[in-house]
């Protein structure tokens, strides 16, 4: 008996065409003194100007009972709109879905959860939140609170919690629920590498026991360590449905070398070591230093570069160049010197702000100088793929190379056009 | 994994019964209040005077009033100090007043929850309309003092001689009912369109002149008295204010035209909520 049955379904959102929405809002009536937006009158029917999207179709497909199912595929491929059908927060255009037993949604860490609430409230609501009764909430809140390893702060708001703190309890929540399905998006990529090993060996006991898993991530080493399966959308459809190694594979080769007709995953090349160091390894990590393979843009991630030292007492220099599609996006350089004392382990942390990259894959080329008796470089290109993903898809801000959150401001220039026309 | 893994479904078809939907709201009945906390919690957190301002807010405004149209304006008040008539038609008026305008936003500040995890959407007007309560019961509060003011000072109990504890209640009742099965339109007309909060602010300014809370309704000429009971909200206010006050007069047979109009507008309300809820979620 499947725990999930997936039978043609479909969701079609209407998106207002680039002209109507760029186009000035609406006719204005002109007061003199004021201009007044005159109301539009909605008309019975389609608005015009717009088109239909289908952000999932004909997806069919069923799950049985302790599988761990990945869903990848690239930005607005519908990973997210299929999550939040089974989640019921938006209802299908088509299509049906029948299932078994409680579903537990984690579209959002900590999603539901009131700050100003201690521990001890939020489980009790989040429970709430799920049709979950307060008798059996409250059998869970000592497993639960174990499990995040929050015991001495149950009291507390939770807003005063860390960010760690407050993944762990949102987590812990979900699955000590004992749900039979768990929808997750994209929420591997969270909390220290310890509690992930936790919540995935968690995960797996359960699975163990009967629980699915819906994991979406951009994390493909993640996804495929993880999933015994792997479905992978693309445009709103099922593009391949397997084995996690071939399904991987297949959507890296495919998804990311769309851009450019060069890999985009190219073979690592470049001399990268030389008689004073060697690049050991260049990684993506989350604030919290954990391994991650994809990088959320609203946070702060950071590129480690590992650099084995041969010697002792030489500098270095070096830069980063971020190719995307081919193309050098931009180059950030160490500004500052580094001396090494001794031989051993260095490693360079760049911190790429929350907000500056854009929805799209990165390819990281490494450059060393070293300056031991005269300088030389070390080099490795294509050091390090990853995507960047945003948690709002199918909105048009993240578009580009990069897509830096700005300054921006109005000033409002009352009567100026009484003025002579100032020079621009 | 637990014994009752039961069977559900999800279709883009479905039109689940009432029924249905009715016990899903009891299921999660629970929420509704931790929404009320948070509601009543945002209203004025972050202010110096915290809880103080309920008062402030409902009081000021009322004592203002109450000076102008008694005082100034010298309007009739059935034999009752006019403050003291004008409170106790406050009482029901507050009812209506605050939890609409609460209750219809109630789909549109939770939007950040909404897209994330599915509630009975049904349950939030009904959060946010919970604090609104809070004024009506301060005001009956104030008209209790009011009232043993008079008592001390004029040795006159302004009260029913025989008062009707029942009715008042089941009054109050009605207009909160009523004015619940009104969010069921207004908070997803605001979920869709902000414009839908200035009308309201509106609406709800000029409906007070047309329900016997300034002005009792025996100054109403009497041949448009019949008029002035098309409105739902006068009779659950005259029921009221027969049943607290003395010398009152008051009709079962509009009570029940109340009773009929809230239970036409609940579920017209019920059945609009719950076909446009989903199209609505997608816009939020």
């Amino acid at each position: 008996m499947d725990s999930l049955v997936v039978d043609d379904l479909g969701k079609r959102y209407f998106v207002a065409s680039k002209r109507a929405a760029m186009a000035p809002p609406r006719r204005t009536l002109n007061l003199g003194v004021a201009r007044l937006p005159l109301p539009r009158i909605p008309m019975p029917g389609r608005p015009a100007g717009g088109s239909d999207l289908w952000a999932l179709r004909h997806a069919t497909f069923s799950v049985s009972p302790g599988t761990l199912l990945g869903i990848i595929g690239s930005n607005g491929a519908g990973k997210s709109t299929l999550l939040k059908i089974l989640a019921r927060v938006t209802r299908p255009s088509e299509g049906r879905v029948s299932g078994r037993g409680r579903v537990v949604s984690l579209l959002e860490l900590g999603a539901g959860f009131n700050r100003d609430f201690s521990a001890h409230d939020n489980i009790l609501m989040n429970a709430a939140m799920h049709g979950i009764s307060k008798r059996e909430a409250l059998e869970r809140i000592p497993e639960i609170l174990e499990f995040a390893e929050l015991q001495d702060f149950t009291d507390n708001p939770v807003r005063q919690y860390s960010s760690g703190m407050y993944l762990r309890l949102a987590f812990s929540v979900a699955i000590n629920m004992q749900p039979d399905i768990l929808l997750a998006d994209e929420i591997l990529a969270v909390g220290d590498m310890a509690f992930q090993e936790r919540c995935m060996e968690r995960i797996a006991q359960e699975a163990e026991r009967g629980l699915t898993v819906l994991f979406v991530s951009h994390d493909m080493s993640a996804v495929a360590r993880l999933c015994d399966r792997i479905i992978w959308l693309e445009k709103g459809a099922i593009a391949g449905d397997g084995e996690p190694e071939t399904m991987v594979a297949e959507y890296e080769e495919t998804a990311l070398r769309s851009g450019g007709r060069e890999a985009v995953f190219g073979k690592k090349t470049g001399r990268h070591a030389n008689i004073a160091a060697e690049i050991a390894s260049v990684r993506l990590l989350n604030a919290l230093g954990a391994e991650i393979g994809a990088a959320p843009i609203a946070e702060d991630v950071y590129v480690r570069v590992r650099l084995k030292a041969r010697k002792g007492g030489f500098s270095i220099r070096g830069f980063l160049d971020f190719y995307s599609k081919r193309f050098l996006v931009f180059r950030t350089t160490l500004q500052d010197e580094v001396v090494t004392e001794k031989m051993g382990v260095v490693d360079l942390f760049v911190k790429i702000p929350a907000n500056l990259l854009a929805e799209t894959a990165y390819t990281v080329n490494v450059t060393v100088y070293t300056s031991l008796v005269k300088e030389t470089k070390v080099v490795l290109n294509n050091a390090l793929t990853f995507m960047a993903y945003g948690h709002e898809s199918g909105d048009q801000l993240r578009r580009g190379a990069i897509a830096p959150q700005l300054e921006w401001t109005a000033r409002l220039h009352p009567r100026a056009s009484k003025k002579p026309k100032a020079v621009v | 994994m637990s014994n009752t893994a039961a069977e559900w479904r999800i279709a883009s078809d479905a039109q689940d019964g009432v029924g249905d939907r009715a016990a899903e709201v009891w299921q999660y009945r629970q929420i509704l209040w931790f929404f009320s906390v948070k509601a009543l919690q945002t209203l004025y957190a972050k202010t110096h005077l915290g809880v103080w301002w309920i008062f402030l807010r409902t009081l000021v405004p009322l004592l203002v009033a109450s000076f102008v149209y008694g005082s100034v304006m010298n309007i009739a008040s059935g034999g009752v100090p006019y403050l003291v008539f004008f409170l106790a038609a406050q009482v029901p008026w507050n009812c209506f007043d605050g939890p609409l305008v609460r209750g219809s936003r109630g789909l549109e500040v939770n939007r950040g929850l909404l897209v994330k995890l599915y509630v009975p959407r049904i349950i939030l007007p009904l959060g946010g309309m919970t604090p609104g309560i809070v004024e009506p019961v301060i005001v009956a509060l104030v008209l209790a003092c009011t009232l043993i003011y008079y008592r001390i000072n004029d040795g006159i109990w302004y009260v029913a001689s025989e008062p009707r504890p029942l009715a008042a209640v089941a009054a109050l009742v009605l207009v909160l009912a009523f004015t619940f099965s009104v969010t069921l339109f207004t908070s997803v007309w605001q979920a869709r369109a902000r414009d839908a909060r200035f009308v309201l602010r509106y609406v709800v300014g000029f409906w007070v002149f047309f329900t016997p809370v300034i002005y009792p309704l025996s100054q109403v000429p009497e041949d448009l008295r019949w008029l002035m009971h098309l409105n739902p909200l006068t009779a659950p206010v005259e029921t009221f204010k027969w049943a607290v006050l003395p010398g009152m007069e008051h009709s079962w047979t509009w009570f029940l035209y109340t009773v009929a109009v809230t239970v036409v507008t609940f579920f017209a309300g019920v059945r609009f909520f719950l076909r446009a809820e989903s199209e609505t979620m997608d816009k939020l």
